[in-house]
């Protein structure tokens, strides 16, 4: 009999959660982003971006075989000495930090807007993020278990608002196929590389994962898997929204799941997808908020590092705060960690591949 | 610990019950139908200002043996001048009890002279900012004040008057003598810049108006010659360029426009045509679009050519000049030859007077002018509009194939009736 772990996760939750935190930037103001720099063809940004920051996961996943039983900073420490590790792991930390609050700050702003806007912000927010925090304190396993447990029902109700989008939908919207230009596509498809920014800090989570094939598997596949969810959203959008309209559209998920009707009697039927929306948001951010927290116990050394979720949930609650609204938020603060983190997901995978080369060949 | 955490739990469950956006059924009043007009005392380009009328449900209809709407109609229709949509909502709150809501708007009747100011786009556009302003209702537009619209409108079956819009709508673009017309197509539209925008013409029934017979489609909203039942009329559409309205459609000529138009969804078309055979008679038939129109755009130096084939499918339903046209195929053929050309005047002369007066097109072609361009900003550069589609060479074939004759295939010959 093989001894199963307890903290270690199969392909199907570490799958599930990959898809979850990625693809949920179809539904939230990502798509508004897009829609602006590259009209109808925003879903080619979607598979520009992978394909540009496809090179980098592998890399980084070829040093994580290495290495098993070791994430990321460890191999980092290993690879650049103390203090530089100790800077990088601390930049990193910084980065997960203001994502999370920008993020999850964002998602608090569309549930007020669209469904909720008699309540106050501070309240909506505290009240998902303790729920997150609650999540994240069940441990990573937990996690991986509630996440592979709603999938089915969300890829159904998902699989539901797509078919009753069709309807609306018209085909040729997709035209010109290359919307604002080639030009501005490919600029956009590598400004746009933090969009799978996940993928790279799931490195973290390496050592919890079953083995080595579980997790390249389970990476890559969910990677390719939410590629696709994306696209096959943002056509939808478009195809129903048209390209000129849709950039003007805050929140186009949203406003999608309003457009549906099932028939003639049923009607108003987004609280529907609201439901298992929220069910994946929670989770998304239960998942962020126990990576940041990791981060942190890894860069300050601290074994137990759950014990710091919930510090860390409050800074991200009072950073989240901070913005007065989501242009400051999404448009002003996002844009810049996009802008400075594309450079460090692109190249930390092939550097440290390098330096550890290098330092292999010296050993020898 | 254990308390902490049921505290903790309780506090979850009553934040997330959300005292501040519980909304009890009782407390919340349903608009169904908006109407929007012109102040009459204010000059609208001066100040902004319009007339929104409201009309809500009536919730004591699900009480059994509560009495109708029929009561009295100024309790539920209300009409009030505000700076916008938007807050005279709260305005109306100054008489109302409950708290309004769109969220269950069917349609907003818009009248005609709102619509064919700019002030109209501006009031759409921008509501859609308020999250309860849905995309996929319908616009009506109104030769008469919106406000009288509603207010004269009394469905016959039905008392609710939300199934009333929701199911005269549904019907209507059935049959294709309206276009289906929800703001989403309207922004779609207006923002895309190449196309017109079709939306549902309604109006107040004159008293008396059996005077002017004409063929079953070529009707404006109001002047269908009838006798009872609801005074109100929807046939035939308001043309809307850049969100302005410019002109009207007959019912005809909407028809026309909704063939033409593949994102259009016609699914039960009843059309008399004139018998080739004994001109004195019709011969009814049902109209369907056999596959999607085909349209081709060529381009070439100076305007393009475009290239438009129609096939259509016939059942014929009746000839009351009691021709055999099931059992002789030179007689089905003459017939098939009649309702080509027929058909094919029809739509080249819309397609014409679009070319002439409007200066662009409600078919929604721009969707096959843009394959051809490989980027927005080429696409737009070359101005389908403006530039190309008022001088472009159209041509109209028609393909129709009759493939039914109803539930009763021969007539009986008259001679031997009379006999």
């Amino acid at each position: 009999m093989v001894k199963v772990e307890k903290d270690l996760i199969g392909i199907r939750e570490f799958f599930s959660v990959i898809v979850f935190m990625i693809s949920t930037k179809a539904t939230d103001m990502t798509t508004t982003r897009l829609f602006e720099d590259t009209f109808n063809a925003a879903w080619m940004v979607i598979i520009g971006s992978f394909v540009i920051i496809l090179p980098s996961i592998v890399v980084l996943n070829l040093i994580l075989k290495k290495h098993q039983t070791k994430n990321l900073l460890e191999i980092l420490q290993l690879a650049m000495g103390r203090y530089v590790a100790f800077g990088i792991g601390f930049i990193l930390f910084l980065f997960l930090l203001v994502n999370t609050s920008v993020e999850s700050r964002s998602y608090a702003d569309q549930l007020i807007t669209m469904n909720f806007p008699k309540t106050p912000l501070f309240i909506l927010y505290i009240a998902l993020l303790l729920f997150c925090l609650w999540g994240a304190k069940k441990g990573w396993e937990a996690l991986g278990s509630v996440a592979w447990m709603i999938f089915p029902y969300v890829t159904i109700a998902l699989g539901i608002l797509v078919f009753l989008l069709a309807k609306d939908a018209v085909i040729n919207r997709i035209f010109p196929l290359f919307g604002a230009g080639k030009w501005e596509i490919a600029k956009s498809s590598f400004d746009n590389v933090p969009i799978y920014a996940e993928a790279f800090f799931v490195s973290m989570l390496y050592p919890f994962v079953k083995d080595h094939k579980t997790y390249s598997r389970g990476l890559l596949g969910s990677l390719a898997y939410s590629a696709l969810m994306m696209v096959i959203l943002y056509m939808s959008y478009i195809l129903v929204f048209d390209s000129q309209s849709v950039g003007k559209i805050t929140y186009p998920f949203n406003e999608a799941t309003r457009l549906v009707s099932i028939g003639r009697v049923i009607t108003n039927i987004e609280t529907f997808f609201l439901t298992f929306w929220l069910l994946v948001i929670i989770v998304k951010f239960a998942v962020y908020l126990y990576l940041v927290s990791m981060l942190f116990g890894y860069v300050f050394n601290i074994k137990e590092f759950e014990h710091t979720l919930i510090p860390i949930t409050i800074l991200v609650l009072l950073l989240g705060l901070i913005p007065t609204n989501q242009l400051d938020n999404i448009f002003i603060l996002k844009q810049k960690i996009i802008m400075y983190s594309k450079y460090m997901l692109l190249l930390l995978p092939p550097l440290l591949w390098l330096i550890l080369k290098v330092k292999a060949v010296k050993n020898r | 610990m254990s308390y902490i955490k049921i505290i903790l739990g309780l506090g979850i469950v009553l934040s997330l019950a959300g005292c501040w956006d519980r909304k009890e059924l009782e407390q919340m009043s349903y608009t169904i139908a908006i109407g929007l007009d012109l102040p009459e005392k204010i000059e609208a380009k001066e100040k902004q200002a319009v007339d929104v009328t409201f009309q809500f449900a009536n919730p004591k209809l699900n009480i059994k043996g509560a009495p109708g709407q029929e009561e009295d109609p100024e309790r539920n229709i209300v009409t009030l001048t505000a700076p916008d949509i938007v807050t005279a909502k709260n305005m109306a709150n100054s008489f109302i009890t409950r708290q309004i809501s769109f969220s269950h708007a069917k349609v907003i009747v818009v009248s005609e002279e709102l619509a064919r100011t700019d002030v109209f786009y501006r009031f759409m556009g921008s509501a859609l900012k308020e999250r309860e302003v849905r995309r996929e209702t319908s616009i009506i537009v109104t030769k008469e004040n919106a406000s009288e619209f509603i207010r004269k409108n009394k469905p016959e079956s039905q008392i609710r008057a939300h199934k009333y819009y929701q199911f005269i709508i549904d019907r209507s673009v059935e049959t294709g003598l309206v276009p289906e017309s929800t703001i989403n197509r309207l922004l779609a539209i207006t923002d895309g810049d190449a196309d017109l925008f079709l939306a549902i013409n309604g109006s107040i029934g004159k008293k008396n108006n059996g005077v002017t017979f004409k063929e079953e489609d070529q009707y404006l909203a109001g002047n269908v010659p009838k006798k009872g039942g609801n005074q109100v009329q929807l046939i035939g559409s308001a043309v809307f360029k850049e969100g302005k309205m410019i002109a009207k459609l007959t019912g005809e000529e909407t028809r026309s426009a909704l063939i033409l138009d593949n994102t259009a969804r016609i699914e039960d078309m009843y059309v008399s045509y004139q018998d080739p055979l004994n001109e004195k008679y019709m011969v009814a038939c049902r109209v369907k679009k056999k596959t999607a129109t085909k349209v081709k755009i060529k381009l070439r130096k100076g305007p393009p050519v475009i290239n438009v084939m129609v096939p259509i499918e016939i059942e014929v339903l009746s000839s009351p000049s009691m021709e055999n046209y099931a059992e002789d195929l030179q007689k089905q053929r003459i017939l098939k030859k009649k309702i080509e050309s027929e058909l094919k005047e029809n739509l080249s002369t819309l397609v014409k007077r679009t070319q002439d007066e409007f200066k662009s097109e409600p078919f929604y072609w721009s969707l096959y002018a843009r394959p051809l361009f490989s980027s927005t900003k080429e696409y737009e550069k070359w101005d389908w509009t403006n530039k190309n589609y008022p001088f472009a060479t159209v041509n109209i074939k028609v393909d129709v194939e009759i493939v039914g004759f109803g539930k009763q295939m021969k007539e009986s010959e008259m001679e031997k009736v009379r006999d």
